[in-house]
Protein backbone atom coordinates (compact mmCIF):
# COMPACT_ATOMS: atom_id res chain seq x y z
CA UNK A 1 0.00 0.00 0.00
CA UNK A 2 1.13 3.75 -1.08
CA UNK A 3 2.08 5.14 2.15
CA UNK A 4 -0.58 8.15 1.33
CA UNK A 5 -3.75 6.85 2.73
CA UNK A 6 -5.43 9.70 2.07
CA UNK A 7 -8.89 10.35 0.21
CA UNK A 8 -11.97 11.69 -0.01
CA UNK A 9 -14.82 10.98 1.99
CA UNK A 10 -16.62 9.43 -1.12
CA UNK A 11 -13.22 7.43 -2.30
CA UNK A 12 -13.07 5.72 1.21
CA UNK A 13 -16.53 4.21 1.15
CA UNK A 14 -16.69 3.18 -2.15
CA UNK A 15 -15.40 -0.30 -0.96
CA UNK A 16 -17.83 -0.91 1.73
CA UNK A 17 -19.66 -3.58 0.65
CA UNK A 18 -23.74 -3.78 1.39
CA UNK A 19 -24.39 -6.43 4.03
CA UNK A 20 -20.89 -5.14 5.99
CA UNK A 21 -20.40 -4.88 9.86
CA UNK A 22 -19.63 -1.49 10.82
CA UNK A 23 -18.49 -0.26 13.96
CA UNK A 24 -19.40 3.36 13.85
CA UNK A 25 -17.48 5.92 15.92
CA UNK A 26 -18.86 9.40 17.69
CA UNK A 27 -20.41 9.43 21.32
CA UNK A 28 -23.84 11.65 21.38
CA UNK A 29 -23.71 14.98 19.27
CA UNK A 30 -19.64 14.90 19.20
CA UNK A 31 -17.00 13.46 16.94
CA UNK A 32 -19.60 11.47 14.32
CA UNK A 33 -17.78 10.66 10.77
CA UNK A 34 -20.72 12.26 9.52
CA UNK A 35 -19.18 12.89 5.80
CA UNK A 36 -18.43 9.30 5.75
CA UNK A 37 -21.79 8.36 6.79
CA UNK A 38 -23.23 10.90 4.23
CA UNK A 39 -21.33 9.64 1.49
CA UNK A 40 -22.28 5.84 2.61
CA UNK A 41 -26.23 7.22 2.43
CA UNK A 42 -25.66 9.17 -0.79
CA UNK A 43 -24.20 5.60 -2.52
CA UNK A 44 -27.55 3.59 -1.31
CA UNK A 45 -25.70 1.54 0.32
CA UNK A 46 -28.07 -1.83 2.06
CA UNK A 47 -28.23 -4.20 4.41
CA UNK A 48 -25.79 -3.42 6.90
CA UNK A 49 -25.26 -4.12 10.86
CA UNK A 50 -24.38 -1.52 12.50
CA UNK A 51 -22.44 -1.40 16.13
CA UNK A 52 -21.91 1.99 17.06
CA UNK A 53 -20.45 3.12 20.22
CA UNK A 54 -22.49 2.61 23.51
CA UNK A 55 -24.07 6.59 23.17
CA UNK A 56 -25.16 6.57 19.87
CA UNK A 57 -27.19 9.52 17.88
CA UNK A 58 -28.18 11.18 14.59
CA UNK A 59 -25.84 9.14 11.94
CA UNK A 60 -27.98 5.90 13.27
CA UNK A 61 -30.83 7.68 13.25
CA UNK A 62 -29.70 8.76 9.57
CA UNK A 63 -28.77 5.58 7.89
CA UNK A 64 -31.75 3.81 9.02
CA UNK A 65 -34.47 6.56 7.60
CA UNK A 66 -32.45 6.12 4.40
CA UNK A 67 -32.72 2.72 4.38
CA UNK A 68 -29.26 1.98 5.03
CA UNK A 69 -29.39 -0.83 7.78
CA UNK A 70 -30.43 -4.27 8.44
CA UNK A 71 -29.75 -5.01 12.07
CA UNK A 72 -28.29 -2.34 14.95
CA UNK A 73 -26.91 -3.14 18.31
CA UNK A 74 -28.72 -1.01 21.00
CA UNK A 75 -26.67 0.60 23.65
CA UNK A 76 -28.58 3.93 23.42
CA UNK A 77 -30.05 5.65 20.32
CA UNK A 78 -31.19 8.95 21.25
CA UNK A 79 -30.58 13.08 20.22
CA UNK A 80 -29.04 13.24 23.58
CA UNK A 81 -30.56 16.76 24.84
CA UNK A 82 -33.20 16.97 21.74
CA UNK A 83 -34.55 14.11 23.15
CA UNK A 84 -35.85 10.40 20.98
CA UNK A 85 -34.42 9.44 18.28
CA UNK A 86 -37.71 9.34 15.51
CA UNK A 87 -36.34 6.95 12.81
CA UNK A 88 -34.62 4.36 15.12
CA UNK A 89 -37.77 4.34 17.37
CA UNK A 90 -40.22 3.74 14.20
CA UNK A 91 -37.90 1.19 12.97
CA UNK A 92 -37.53 -0.72 16.18
CA UNK A 93 -41.41 -0.09 16.92
CA UNK A 94 -42.50 -1.75 12.97
CA UNK A 95 -39.68 -4.00 13.61
CA UNK A 96 -38.64 -3.28 10.29
CA UNK A 97 -34.94 -4.01 11.16
CA UNK A 98 -33.42 -5.78 13.38
CA UNK A 99 -32.21 -4.68 16.88
CA UNK A 100 -29.66 -6.66 19.51
CA UNK A 101 -30.94 -5.28 22.32
CA UNK A 102 -27.56 -4.20 24.27
CA UNK A 103 -25.69 -1.77 26.80
CA UNK A 104 -22.46 0.11 27.56
CA UNK A 105 -21.73 -3.64 29.22
CA UNK A 106 -22.36 -5.53 25.89
CA UNK A 107 -20.63 -2.80 23.96
CA UNK A 108 -17.89 -2.29 25.61
CA UNK A 109 -16.59 -5.52 26.95
CA UNK A 110 -17.30 -6.92 23.12
CA UNK A 111 -15.35 -4.77 21.35
CA UNK A 112 -12.36 -5.21 24.27
CA UNK A 113 -13.08 -8.83 23.39
CA UNK A 114 -12.72 -8.60 19.71
CA UNK A 115 -9.97 -6.44 20.00
CA UNK A 116 -7.94 -9.42 21.46
CA UNK A 117 -10.06 -11.89 19.22
CA UNK A 118 -11.30 -13.28 22.71
CA UNK A 119 -13.98 -15.59 22.24
CA UNK A 120 -16.17 -13.93 25.59
CA UNK A 121 -15.44 -12.13 28.44
CA UNK A 122 -17.28 -13.25 31.69
CA UNK A 123 -18.45 -10.98 34.04
CA UNK A 124 -19.64 -10.47 37.75
CA UNK A 125 -23.85 -10.46 38.57
CA UNK A 126 -24.96 -7.84 36.32
CA UNK A 127 -27.73 -8.31 34.05
CA UNK A 128 -28.99 -10.86 36.83
CA UNK A 129 -31.85 -9.10 38.15
CA UNK A 130 -32.20 -7.41 34.41
CA UNK A 131 -34.43 -8.19 31.48
CA UNK A 132 -32.02 -8.27 29.18
CA UNK A 133 -30.74 -11.95 28.87
CA UNK A 134 -34.30 -13.07 28.26
CA UNK A 135 -34.51 -10.85 24.90
CA UNK A 136 -30.33 -11.23 24.04
CA UNK A 137 -29.78 -14.74 23.71
CA UNK A 138 -26.37 -14.01 23.05
CA UNK A 139 -26.06 -12.88 26.74
CA UNK A 140 -24.98 -16.25 28.18
CA UNK A 141 -23.62 -18.17 31.46
CA UNK A 142 -21.00 -20.18 32.04
CA UNK A 143 -19.07 -22.07 35.08
CA UNK A 144 -15.84 -20.00 35.98
CA UNK A 145 -13.65 -22.87 36.07
CA UNK A 146 -11.07 -21.40 38.71
CA UNK A 147 -13.99 -20.55 41.45
CA UNK A 148 -16.59 -23.01 40.50
CA UNK A 149 -19.15 -19.80 40.15
CA UNK A 150 -21.67 -19.21 37.56
CA UNK A 151 -20.79 -16.02 35.29
CA UNK A 152 -22.40 -14.48 33.11
CA UNK A 153 -20.79 -14.13 29.52
CA UNK A 154 -20.87 -11.29 26.71
CA UNK A 155 -19.58 -12.18 23.35
CA UNK A 156 -16.91 -11.18 21.52
CA UNK A 157 -18.07 -7.99 18.88
CA UNK A 158 -16.07 -7.06 15.55
CA UNK A 159 -16.62 -5.05 12.29
CA UNK A 160 -15.32 -5.29 8.84
CA UNK A 161 -15.01 -1.82 8.66
CA UNK A 162 -14.25 0.86 11.67
CA UNK A 163 -15.09 4.28 10.72
CA UNK A 164 -14.16 7.49 12.89
CA UNK A 165 -13.71 10.97 12.81
CA UNK A 166 -10.23 12.70 14.07
CA UNK A 167 -8.86 16.27 13.99
CA UNK A 168 -5.62 15.74 13.05
CA UNK A 169 -4.24 12.70 10.77
CA UNK A 170 -1.37 12.39 8.84
CA UNK A 171 -0.59 10.72 5.73
CA UNK A 172 0.07 7.20 7.04
CA UNK A 173 -3.19 7.19 9.70
CA UNK A 174 -1.68 8.22 12.66
CA UNK A 175 -4.58 9.99 13.96
CA UNK A 176 -5.73 12.55 17.30
CA UNK A 177 -8.91 12.69 18.19
CA UNK A 178 -9.42 14.59 20.76
CA UNK A 179 -12.55 15.09 23.19
CA UNK A 180 -13.76 12.17 24.91
CA UNK A 181 -10.40 9.61 25.62
CA UNK A 182 -9.66 6.74 24.20
CA UNK A 183 -12.51 3.95 22.71
CA UNK A 184 -12.45 4.36 18.99
CA UNK A 185 -8.60 2.57 19.60
CA UNK A 186 -10.28 -0.12 20.82
CA UNK A 187 -13.52 -0.18 18.35
CA UNK A 188 -10.28 -0.22 15.93
CA UNK A 189 -8.87 -2.76 17.03
CA UNK A 190 -11.84 -4.87 16.82
CA UNK A 191 -12.00 -4.00 12.89
CA UNK A 192 -10.14 -5.53 10.06
CA UNK A 193 -10.57 -2.07 8.07
CA UNK A 194 -10.46 1.58 9.67
CA UNK A 195 -11.49 4.74 7.66
CA UNK A 196 -10.60 7.81 9.50
CA UNK A 197 -12.43 11.11 8.37
CA UNK A 198 -10.45 13.80 9.37
CA UNK A 199 -10.83 17.55 9.55
CA UNK A 200 -6.85 18.24 8.91
CA UNK A 201 -4.32 16.35 6.92
CA UNK A 202 -0.97 17.17 8.56
CA UNK A 203 1.63 18.06 6.03
CA UNK A 204 4.00 15.92 5.41
CA UNK A 205 6.42 18.24 6.23
CA UNK A 206 5.21 19.23 9.53
CA UNK A 207 6.84 18.20 12.61
CA UNK A 208 5.10 15.25 13.69
CA UNK A 209 2.19 15.18 16.12
CA UNK A 210 2.82 14.43 19.68
CA UNK A 211 2.27 10.76 19.74
CA UNK A 212 1.16 11.38 23.18
CA UNK A 213 -1.94 12.71 21.71
CA UNK A 214 -1.95 9.88 18.61
CA UNK A 215 -4.85 7.70 19.55
CA UNK A 216 -5.23 5.41 16.77
CA UNK A 217 -1.93 4.34 14.85
CA UNK A 218 -1.64 4.76 11.68
CA UNK A 219 -0.63 1.17 11.43
CA UNK A 220 -3.99 -0.34 11.82
CA UNK A 221 -5.54 2.26 9.40
CA UNK A 222 -6.46 2.03 6.34
CA UNK A 223 -7.99 4.85 4.47
CA UNK A 224 -8.18 8.92 5.53
CA UNK A 225 -10.80 10.56 4.00
CA UNK A 226 -9.83 14.45 4.31
CA UNK A 227 -12.91 15.68 5.53
CA UNK A 228 -12.76 19.75 6.65
CA UNK A 229 -15.85 19.77 9.53
CA UNK A 230 -16.37 16.18 8.49
CA UNK A 231 -18.47 15.78 11.89
CA UNK A 232 -20.90 18.48 10.76
CA UNK A 233 -23.31 19.45 11.88
CA UNK A 234 -22.20 17.20 15.19
CA UNK A 235 -18.78 18.66 17.04
CA UNK A 236 -15.28 17.94 16.56
CA UNK A 237 -13.87 18.80 19.75
CA UNK A 238 -11.48 21.69 19.75
CA UNK A 239 -12.49 22.61 16.08
CA UNK A 240 -16.08 22.95 16.28
CA UNK A 241 -19.13 23.05 18.25
CA UNK A 242 -22.35 21.13 17.44
CA UNK A 243 -24.66 22.74 15.06
CA UNK A 244 -27.69 23.13 17.41
CA UNK A 245 -30.15 25.17 14.54
CA UNK A 246 -29.06 21.90 11.95
CA UNK A 247 -29.61 19.18 14.53
CA UNK A 248 -33.16 21.35 15.60
CA UNK A 249 -33.91 21.02 12.01
CA UNK A 250 -33.06 17.41 11.55
CA UNK A 251 -35.00 16.12 14.91
CA UNK A 252 -37.82 18.17 13.47
CA UNK A 253 -38.04 16.69 9.95
CA UNK A 254 -37.31 12.96 11.83
CA UNK A 255 -40.06 13.70 14.18
CA UNK A 256 -42.77 14.23 11.34
CA UNK A 257 -41.87 11.35 9.56
CA UNK A 258 -40.22 13.52 6.54
CA UNK A 259 -36.54 12.88 7.05
CA UNK A 260 -36.58 12.33 3.74
CA UNK A 261 -36.53 15.86 2.89
CA UNK A 262 -33.78 16.60 5.35
CA UNK A 263 -31.49 14.01 3.26
CA UNK A 264 -32.87 15.71 -0.22
CA UNK A 265 -31.64 18.88 1.27
CA UNK A 266 -28.18 17.77 2.76
CA UNK A 267 -27.41 14.56 1.15
CA UNK A 268 -28.76 13.21 -1.94
CA UNK A 269 -28.93 17.11 -2.91
CA UNK A 270 -25.18 17.25 -2.98
CA UNK A 271 -22.50 14.96 -5.07
CA UNK A 272 -19.76 15.41 -2.48
CA UNK A 273 -18.93 16.36 0.66
CA UNK A 274 -17.71 19.64 -0.63
CA UNK A 275 -20.78 20.46 -2.06
CA UNK A 276 -22.13 19.63 1.48
CA UNK A 277 -19.75 22.08 2.50
CA UNK A 278 -20.67 24.97 -0.18
CA UNK A 279 -24.15 24.12 1.03
CA UNK A 280 -24.10 24.57 4.67
CA UNK A 281 -22.02 27.95 4.05
CA UNK A 282 -18.57 29.14 5.32
CA UNK A 283 -20.70 32.07 7.77
CA UNK A 284 -22.55 29.01 9.32
CA UNK A 285 -19.44 26.79 9.57
CA UNK A 286 -16.85 29.55 10.45
CA UNK A 287 -19.44 30.44 13.19
CA UNK A 288 -19.06 27.13 15.27
CA UNK A 289 -15.40 27.27 15.49
CA UNK A 290 -13.86 26.73 18.65
CA UNK A 291 -10.10 27.28 19.17
CA UNK A 292 -9.36 26.08 22.77
CA UNK A 293 -7.31 22.61 22.54
CA UNK B 1 -28.17 39.99 44.83
CA UNK B 2 -30.60 36.63 44.24
CA UNK B 3 -34.27 37.19 42.92
CA UNK B 4 -36.35 36.60 45.32
CA UNK B 5 -38.00 33.60 43.30
CA UNK B 6 -36.61 30.36 41.97
CA UNK B 7 -37.20 27.02 39.36
CA UNK B 8 -37.75 24.09 40.56
CA UNK B 9 -34.84 22.84 38.38
CA UNK B 10 -32.98 24.95 41.08
CA UNK B 11 -34.42 23.69 44.12
CA UNK B 12 -34.19 20.42 42.95
CA UNK B 13 -30.54 20.99 42.26
CA UNK B 14 -29.94 22.27 45.85
CA UNK B 15 -31.85 19.14 47.52
CA UNK B 16 -28.82 16.82 45.61
CA UNK B 17 -26.58 18.92 46.88
CA UNK B 18 -28.05 18.40 50.31
CA UNK B 19 -27.80 14.20 50.22
CA UNK B 20 -24.08 14.62 49.10
CA UNK B 21 -21.12 13.18 51.34
CA UNK B 22 -17.90 14.80 51.12
CA UNK B 23 -15.21 12.25 49.89
CA UNK B 24 -17.65 10.19 47.46
CA UNK B 25 -17.08 9.32 43.79
CA UNK B 26 -19.59 8.70 41.39
CA UNK B 27 -20.85 9.79 38.04
CA UNK B 28 -23.63 11.63 36.62
CA UNK B 29 -25.31 10.72 33.06
CA UNK B 30 -25.57 12.40 29.83
CA UNK B 31 -27.76 15.13 29.62
CA UNK B 32 -28.11 15.85 33.46
CA UNK B 33 -27.28 18.70 34.06
CA UNK B 34 -29.55 18.86 37.39
CA UNK B 35 -27.16 16.50 39.00
CA UNK B 36 -24.77 17.50 37.65
CA UNK B 37 -25.50 21.28 39.18
CA UNK B 38 -26.21 19.96 42.22
CA UNK B 39 -22.90 18.01 42.53
CA UNK B 40 -20.76 21.24 41.60
CA UNK B 41 -22.57 23.11 44.14
CA UNK B 42 -21.77 20.17 46.85
CA UNK B 43 -18.28 20.55 45.90
CA UNK B 44 -18.67 24.29 46.40
CA UNK B 45 -20.16 24.23 50.08
CA UNK B 46 -19.68 21.40 52.15
CA UNK B 47 -18.39 18.31 50.20
CA UNK B 48 -14.98 20.18 48.60
CA UNK B 49 -13.22 16.51 48.00
CA UNK B 50 -16.27 15.47 46.61
CA UNK B 51 -15.60 13.95 42.64
CA UNK B 52 -17.83 13.11 39.76
CA UNK B 53 -17.41 12.57 36.29
CA UNK B 54 -19.98 13.07 33.59
CA UNK B 55 -21.04 10.51 31.32
CA UNK B 56 -20.62 10.66 27.81
CA UNK B 57 -17.94 12.94 27.87
CA UNK B 58 -15.77 11.37 30.68
CA UNK B 59 -14.97 15.07 31.87
CA UNK B 60 -13.74 14.50 35.79
CA UNK B 61 -14.73 17.45 37.93
CA UNK B 62 -15.14 19.72 35.33
CA UNK B 63 -15.41 23.32 36.22
CA UNK B 64 -17.01 25.00 33.57
CA UNK B 65 -18.80 27.29 35.83
CA UNK B 66 -21.69 26.66 32.61
CA UNK B 67 -24.39 23.75 32.33
CA UNK B 68 -23.78 22.25 29.14
CA UNK B 69 -26.52 20.79 27.68
CA UNK B 70 -24.39 18.22 26.46
CA UNK B 71 -22.04 16.54 29.18
CA UNK B 72 -19.53 15.79 26.41
CA UNK B 73 -19.50 19.34 25.26
CA UNK B 74 -16.03 20.07 24.90
CA UNK B 75 -16.22 22.79 27.14
CA UNK B 76 -16.24 20.27 30.06
CA UNK B 77 -13.77 18.22 28.93
CA UNK B 78 -11.06 21.26 28.82
CA UNK B 79 -12.32 22.07 32.30
CA UNK B 80 -11.87 18.84 33.93
CA UNK B 81 -9.56 16.86 35.61
CA UNK B 82 -8.85 13.71 34.28
CA UNK B 83 -10.50 12.41 31.24
CA UNK B 84 -12.43 8.95 31.40
CA UNK B 85 -11.96 6.52 28.73
CA UNK B 86 -14.89 4.29 28.56
CA UNK B 87 -12.73 1.56 29.56
CA UNK B 88 -12.15 3.28 32.69
CA UNK B 89 -15.75 3.91 33.02
CA UNK B 90 -16.92 0.12 32.92
CA UNK B 91 -13.97 -0.43 34.81
CA UNK B 92 -14.65 1.47 37.62
CA UNK B 93 -18.42 0.33 37.34
CA UNK B 94 -17.82 -3.68 37.59
CA UNK B 95 -15.31 -3.24 39.68
CA UNK B 96 -17.50 -0.97 42.14
CA UNK B 97 -15.29 2.02 42.76
CA UNK B 98 -18.35 4.21 41.84
CA UNK B 99 -19.99 5.28 45.07
CA UNK B 100 -23.17 6.48 43.81
CA UNK B 101 -24.45 7.21 40.39
CA UNK B 102 -27.34 9.40 38.94
CA UNK B 103 -29.55 7.57 37.05
CA UNK B 104 -33.40 8.18 35.05
CA UNK B 105 -35.66 5.88 33.50
CA UNK B 106 -39.06 6.38 31.12
CA UNK B 107 -40.42 4.34 33.86
CA UNK B 108 -39.42 3.70 37.04
CA UNK B 109 -41.14 1.13 39.98
CA UNK B 110 -42.01 1.48 43.45
CA UNK B 111 -38.91 -0.99 44.44
CA UNK B 112 -36.62 1.96 41.86
CA UNK B 113 -36.09 -1.04 39.06
CA UNK B 114 -35.60 1.28 36.25
CA UNK B 115 -36.70 1.31 32.01
CA UNK B 116 -34.99 2.25 29.47
CA UNK B 117 -35.80 -0.34 26.57
CA UNK B 118 -39.49 0.14 25.87
CA UNK B 119 -42.42 0.16 27.00
CA UNK B 120 -45.26 -2.40 26.49
CA UNK B 121 -44.24 -6.20 25.60
CA UNK B 122 -40.66 -7.07 23.66
CA UNK B 123 -42.49 -8.74 20.71
CA UNK B 124 -44.76 -5.70 20.01
CA UNK B 125 -43.62 -2.62 21.97
CA UNK B 126 -45.50 0.77 21.96
CA UNK B 127 -42.85 2.37 22.84
CA UNK B 128 -38.97 1.76 21.62
CA UNK B 129 -37.33 4.09 24.28
CA UNK B 130 -33.51 4.73 23.44
CA UNK B 131 -31.97 1.54 25.62
CA UNK B 132 -30.21 0.53 28.50
CA UNK B 133 -27.17 2.40 28.23
CA UNK B 134 -25.14 2.08 31.56
CA UNK B 135 -28.42 0.74 34.19
CA UNK B 136 -27.11 -2.47 34.69
CA UNK B 137 -24.38 -1.05 36.78
CA UNK B 138 -26.93 -0.51 39.42
CA UNK B 139 -25.30 -3.81 40.20
CA UNK B 140 -21.90 -2.65 40.43
CA UNK B 141 -22.44 1.23 42.25
CA UNK B 142 -22.28 1.03 45.89
CA UNK B 143 -25.48 2.92 46.16
CA UNK B 144 -27.50 4.66 42.96
CA UNK B 145 -29.51 7.92 43.04
CA UNK B 146 -32.68 7.95 40.79
CA UNK B 147 -34.01 11.26 39.52
CA UNK B 148 -36.73 12.16 37.19
CA UNK B 149 -37.74 15.54 35.56
CA UNK B 150 -41.44 14.60 35.39
CA UNK B 151 -43.00 13.34 38.23
CA UNK B 152 -46.34 11.62 36.45
CA UNK B 153 -47.92 8.46 37.04
CA UNK B 154 -46.47 7.05 33.50
CA UNK B 155 -43.24 7.71 34.81
CA UNK B 156 -43.64 5.89 38.55
CA UNK B 157 -45.55 2.70 37.57
CA UNK B 158 -46.52 0.07 40.01
CA UNK B 159 -44.22 -2.22 37.91
CA UNK B 160 -41.32 -1.41 34.93
CA UNK B 161 -42.56 -3.33 31.47
CA UNK B 162 -38.49 -3.97 31.13
CA UNK B 163 -35.80 -4.21 33.74
CA UNK B 164 -33.28 -2.26 32.71
CA UNK B 165 -31.59 -1.77 35.85
CA UNK B 166 -32.07 -3.38 38.72
CA UNK B 167 -33.42 -1.05 41.75
CA UNK B 168 -34.55 -3.11 44.90
CA UNK B 169 -36.17 -5.77 42.62
CA UNK B 170 -39.14 -7.27 43.92
CA UNK B 171 -38.21 -5.48 47.32
CA UNK B 172 -37.54 -7.01 50.85
CA UNK B 173 -34.33 -9.23 50.78
CA UNK B 174 -34.79 -9.79 46.75
CA UNK B 175 -31.78 -7.71 45.63
CA UNK B 176 -29.05 -9.34 48.20
CA UNK B 177 -29.44 -12.57 46.47
CA UNK B 178 -28.57 -11.66 43.26
CA UNK B 179 -25.81 -8.79 43.86
CA UNK B 180 -22.31 -8.46 45.42
CA UNK B 181 -22.70 -7.37 49.03
CA UNK B 182 -20.80 -3.93 48.46
CA UNK B 183 -23.43 -3.07 45.67
CA UNK B 184 -26.72 -1.61 47.42
CA UNK B 185 -29.88 -0.63 46.00
CA UNK B 186 -31.20 2.85 45.39
CA UNK B 187 -30.83 5.42 48.11
CA UNK B 188 -32.72 8.25 47.03
CA UNK B 189 -35.05 9.48 44.40
CA UNK B 190 -35.06 13.20 43.53
CA UNK B 191 -38.15 14.60 41.62
CA UNK B 192 -39.68 18.04 40.75
CA UNK B 193 -41.94 17.51 43.93
CA UNK B 194 -39.64 15.95 47.04
CA UNK B 195 -37.22 13.47 47.68
CA UNK B 196 -38.01 9.84 48.93
CA UNK B 197 -35.88 7.04 49.65
CA UNK B 198 -36.82 3.16 50.11
CA UNK B 199 -38.14 1.96 53.56
CA UNK B 200 -35.70 -0.28 55.29
CA UNK B 201 -37.38 -3.90 55.21
CA UNK B 202 -40.28 -3.92 52.78
CA UNK B 203 -37.45 -1.81 49.94
CA UNK B 204 -41.31 0.35 48.92
CA UNK B 205 -40.26 4.31 47.81
CA UNK B 206 -41.11 6.59 50.64
CA UNK B 207 -41.54 10.16 50.61
CA UNK B 208 -39.31 11.89 52.81
CA UNK B 209 -39.00 15.58 52.29
CA UNK B 210 -41.77 17.44 50.43
CA UNK B 211 -40.41 20.70 47.71
CA UNK B 212 -42.28 23.94 49.52
CA UNK B 213 -44.92 24.26 46.42
CA UNK B 214 -45.56 20.52 47.24
CA UNK B 215 -47.93 18.45 49.14
CA UNK B 216 -48.01 14.73 49.96
CA UNK B 217 -51.49 14.76 48.64
CA UNK B 218 -50.12 16.27 45.06
CA UNK B 219 -46.60 13.77 45.16
CA UNK B 220 -49.52 10.57 45.70
CA UNK B 221 -51.81 11.83 42.94
CA UNK B 222 -48.89 12.15 40.69
CA UNK B 223 -47.47 8.68 41.70
CA UNK B 224 -48.55 5.29 39.96
CA UNK B 225 -48.69 3.10 42.68
CA UNK B 226 -48.99 3.59 46.44
CA UNK B 227 -45.98 5.65 48.36
CA UNK B 228 -45.15 5.12 51.71
CA UNK B 229 -44.49 8.13 54.10
CA UNK B 230 -41.74 8.30 56.55
CA UNK B 231 -42.68 9.07 60.38
CA UNK B 232 -40.23 12.19 60.12
CA UNK B 233 -41.57 13.55 56.69
CA UNK B 234 -40.17 17.06 55.92
CA UNK B 235 -41.40 20.46 54.28
CA UNK B 236 -38.57 22.01 52.93
CA UNK B 237 -37.77 25.07 53.16
CA UNK B 238 -37.17 27.69 50.56
CA UNK B 239 -33.39 27.86 49.32
CA UNK B 240 -30.86 30.22 50.85
CA UNK B 241 -29.80 33.34 49.04
CA UNK B 242 -26.14 31.96 49.54
CA UNK B 243 -27.10 28.84 47.72
CA UNK B 244 -29.12 30.60 44.47
CA UNK B 245 -25.83 33.07 44.18
CA UNK B 246 -23.70 30.20 44.32
CA UNK B 247 -25.77 28.26 41.78
CA UNK B 248 -26.21 31.45 39.55
CA UNK B 249 -22.64 32.76 39.61
CA UNK B 250 -20.42 29.63 40.16
CA UNK B 251 -22.35 26.80 38.52
CA UNK B 252 -25.01 27.94 36.18
CA UNK B 253 -23.69 31.39 34.97
CA UNK B 254 -25.68 30.89 31.55
CA UNK B 255 -29.27 30.71 34.06
CA UNK B 256 -30.47 26.79 32.22
CA UNK B 257 -31.86 25.77 35.33
CA UNK B 258 -33.81 29.43 35.31
CA UNK B 259 -35.45 28.84 32.34
CA UNK B 260 -37.69 26.21 34.03
CA UNK B 261 -41.02 27.16 35.73
CA UNK B 262 -40.98 29.38 38.67
CA UNK B 263 -42.01 28.16 41.32
CA UNK B 264 -41.82 30.89 44.23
Amino acid sequence: MSANKVTTPEEAVAGIPDGATIALGGVHSHNGPMALVNALIRRGARDLELIPTPSAGAPVDMLIAAGCVRKLHVSYVGLEFLGMAPNYRRAAESQSIEIVEGDEAYIVYGFRAGASTLPFLPLPPLYEGTDLPKVNKAIKTTTDPYTGRTVTTVPALRADYGLFHAQVTDRKGNTQIFGQRRFEDVMAKASDHVIISSDEILDEYAPAPDPRLVSIPGAIVDIVAHAPYGSHPLSSPGHYAYDREQLVEYRDFAAQDRTKEYLDEYVYGVKDHQEYLEKVGARRLLGLQQTFR
Amino acid sequence: MPEATYTWAEMMAISISHEMADGAFGSVGAASHIPAAGLRLAQLTHAPNLSFFCGGSGAMNPKIQRLTESSADYRNLVTSEYHFSLDDVVDFETAMRFDFAFLGGMQIDKFGNLNMAMIGDWDKPKVRGPGTIGLIFTGGFKTSYIYTQHHTPKIFVDKVDFVSGAGWLDGGDARAKVYRPESDGPRRVFTPLGVFDFEPETKRMRVLKVHPWSSIEKIQAATGFELLIADDVQTVGAPSEEELTLLRTQVDRDGVLRRYPSVA
